[in-house]
């Protein structure tokens, strides 16, 4: 049943290099992995920023989580610098993702989630994806994994 | 199950239902329309022409219902990957009495979406000669025939989509497909009294169609003849004959004729047969986690009831024609539940439509003001894929006869291997769309092949969907019948039913079926006024 031609689609990471990633740990990494990505779904909401901006108190909740989690984004993060260890260097990650934004400024974090979130989208959009295990994620996701362990 | 024929009367004092082992024909066998086969295409159509002043004739092989000797001459051979499945297939897929097989389905149904109607490079032997706007108009009446309920063509009587709302806002290639489950009806009985009553139309029950013959232009089809179990021989005469006998019996029937007449009945392409599709059924294909975007998808799961008992409606996402070209996959609907308790939810309620309603509209409400608090949440995903038109897939005459001396039916099926490899580029494709729509994010999760997916139960042998055996094209070469369903080089044989469909979506065939049948009653009443 397949088609003639190959059309667009992730591409496929293989997860057999080192410990296979289960359903749990994809949720707590893949889902939680960052507060930026969490923008990134509340983005499919018209008042999607405002609405976060105006419940810090969600974002409170969610963001300590992350740290306990830390140990499944490093595993997606090793994941994908194992298939592109050119980009295995903190201040490339940093620039990738974040621009000249000041991480020390007031607004940083907001700013770093619109900028994450529209990224994150923009690569589904050109189909800027890897498939790890099955799950297929954006390029920028990722390297924010990534940035974990570098 | 020995079933009587009707003793309802005509005014004129013959029976409605005759009884073809003890009657001989009305009328001498005359008709204006000869409709072979009661089942999802032949009766609405003869529904269709009640009171429309032409005569017409149905015939049909059972009784009013179940024969276990009748049901017999669905007997035959089945090969192929999935031929490790019950080898009775042939005989307990299909019903062969008053209604067809609406006497024993499910009753879900949805139309065929825009995409499947065009020509796609990516899907070999795709495009239909029609598209969706001719067949549209027909799909709400077909949906009364069948008591479902599409929600595009039902705004009138009190299914609206503002009650069934998109699980993507602002939908763009990720669309919504809404399936609809009936109570399912059987159309023989929810049409045989009007039938009875119906002063121009006589059926004939306990006849199998068994030969025709061709009028001196060879083109024309003169008459029909009809055997009976007890040995009887009936001819039937009229201006224009329909073959609505199912998806296997339409190409076994036209390739027995065709062994008289040297293929001249829509064969010179040897197309007859060929090209057999059934759905494939993946479940567990994959896993969705969604978002906070996705509000409205658990609102659906407790819509999505028990298809048994009653009504229900269920939603599930499809890519639009742009994103299928785009990732190049063939047609599909992807169906989640909660991956957890899947079970649990789906048993939970059982109500009507109407009922359903109310709780749809507390469900929305209650969804935006729970937005704020939602979880992101796990589910499992199955997938309903299109089969690709091979035309190694095929009916063929074996060359042992049945009972009334019609050769019986040697089906060939095998889905792809690269089926599973399909499957995940359509969860893939899926996915992406998922992320670009902040919707959530997918997960291809099966591995493996063909025969362990079957082996671990995860795909379905068969959905009891026979398409495509007399497929419809514009040039002869290509097909069966044309887009009014008219068999090539002929001038007045049609087919009706699932068997003309070139392609087969991701959806069932029954309201699309129905749909083009009473496309065909149109153009039937055009040709046989002039």
């Amino acid at each position: 049943m397949s088609g003639s031609a190959q059309g667009r689609g992730p591409v496929s990471e293989s997860p057999s290099q080192g410990k296979k990633l289960g359903r749990r740990q994809f949720l707590v990494g893949g889902g939680a992995l960052t507060v930026c990505a969490l923008v990134a779904q509340l983005r499919g909401v018209s008042d999607a920023n405002d609405y976060f901006l105006a419940n810090r108190s969600y974002f409170h909740r969610v963001h300590p989580e992350l740290r306990e989690y830390l140990d499944e984004c490093r595993l997606l993060g090793s994941y994908y610098l194992k298939k592109n260890p050119q980009e295995s260097h903190g201040p490339f990650l940093y620039r990738t993702l974040f621009g000249d934004l000041e991480p020390r400024s007031g607004d940083f974090l907001a700013k770093a989630c619109t900028r994450v979130g529209e990224a994150v989208q923009r690569d589904f959009e050109h189909g800027r994806t890897v498939e790890i295990d099955g799950w297929v994620l954006a390029r920028t996701e990722l390297r924010l994994c990534a940035l974990t362990v570098v | 199950m020995e079933d009587r024929p009707s003793h309802r009367l005509h005014d004129a004092g013959a029976p409605v239902f005759i009884d073809t082992r003890r009657h001989a024909p009305r009328h001498e066998g005359r008709y204006d329309l000869c409709i072979v086969g009661a089942g999802a295409a032949g009766i609405p159509l003869a529904n269709r022409f009640i009171g429309k002043g032409l005569r017409v004739c149905v015939l049909e092989s059972g009784g009013i219902g179940f024969d276990a000797r009748t049901q017999t001459l669905y007997g035959g051979a089945w090969t192929g990957s999935f031929a490790k499945g019950d080898p009775r297939y042939l005989s307990t897929s299909r019903t062969r009495f008053f209604g067809g097989t609406t006497n024993d389905w499910a009753g879900r149904c949805s139309p065929l979406t825009e995409a499947d109607f065009a020509a796609r490079d990516w899907v070999p032997e795709s495009g239909w000669p029609i598209d969706a706007a001719e067949l549209a108009p027909y799909y709400p009446l077909a949906a009364q025939h069948l008591d479902v309920y599409p929600v595009e063509h039902h705004r009138d009587n009190g299914y609206s989509l503002d009650r069934f709302p998109s699980l993507i806002r602002g939908e763009d290639r990720l669309r919504t497909a809404l399936e609809h489950v009936g109570p399912p009806t059987s159309l023989g009985r929810k049409f045989r009294s009007r039938i009875e009553r119906a002063e121009n139309v006589d059926v004939y029950l306990h006849g199998s169609v068994v030969d025709l013959a061709l009028a001196a232009d060879e083109r024309t089809v003169s008459t029909i003849t009809a055997r009976t179990l007890t040995g009887e021989t009936r001819t039937f005469t009229a201006r224009a004959f329909v073959l609505a006998t199912g998806g296997i019996e339409n190409a076994r029937l036209l390739l027995h004729f065709n062994r008289r007449f040297r293929d001249a009945l829509g064969n010179r392409g040897d197309q007859v047969g060929r090209y057999f599709m059934d759905h494939a059924r993946v479940t567990g294909a994959g896993h969705v986690w969604r978002t906070l975007a996705a509000h409205y998808l658990p609102m659906y799961h407790r819509l999505a009831i028990d298809p048994r008992l009653e009504h229900g409606t269920r939603a599930g996402l499809y890519l639009d024609a742009e994103a299928s070209e785009l990732y190049r996959v063939p047609s599909f609907v992807a169906y989640s539940a909660p991956a957890e308790d899947m079970e649990a939810e789906y048993h939970r309620q059982y109500s009507t439509i109407r009922r359903l309603s109310d709780v749809v509209d507390h469900s929305i409400r209650a969804a935006h003001e729970r937005r704020e608090a939602a979880e992101p949440r796990l589910d499992a995903v199955d997938v309903i894929i299109e089969p690709l038109p091979d035309p190694n897939n095929r009916v063929q005459l074996m060359p042992v006869e049945d009972e009334v001396g019609v050769p019986r039916a040697a089906l060939h099926f095998s889905l792809p291997e690269g089926l599973p490899q399909t499957v995940r580029r359509c969860v893939s494709a899926l996915a992406q769309e998922l992320g670009r729509t902040a919707w959530g994010r997918g997960r291809a999760s099966l591995t493996g092949d063909v025969s362990a997916w079957l082996d671990e139960g995860h795909l379905t042998r068969s959905m009891g969907h026979h398409i495509g055996t007399t497929r419809m094209s514009s040039a002869p070469a290509d097909g069966v019948v044309d887009g009014d369903c008219r068999v090539h080089g002929t001038a007045n044989l049609y087919v009706a039913g699932s068997s003309v469909f070139p392609t087969a979506g991701f959806v069932g065939p029954t309201l699309t079926l129905t749909a083009l049948a009473l496309r065909l009653g149109d153009h039937l009443d055009g040709v046989l006024a002039s």
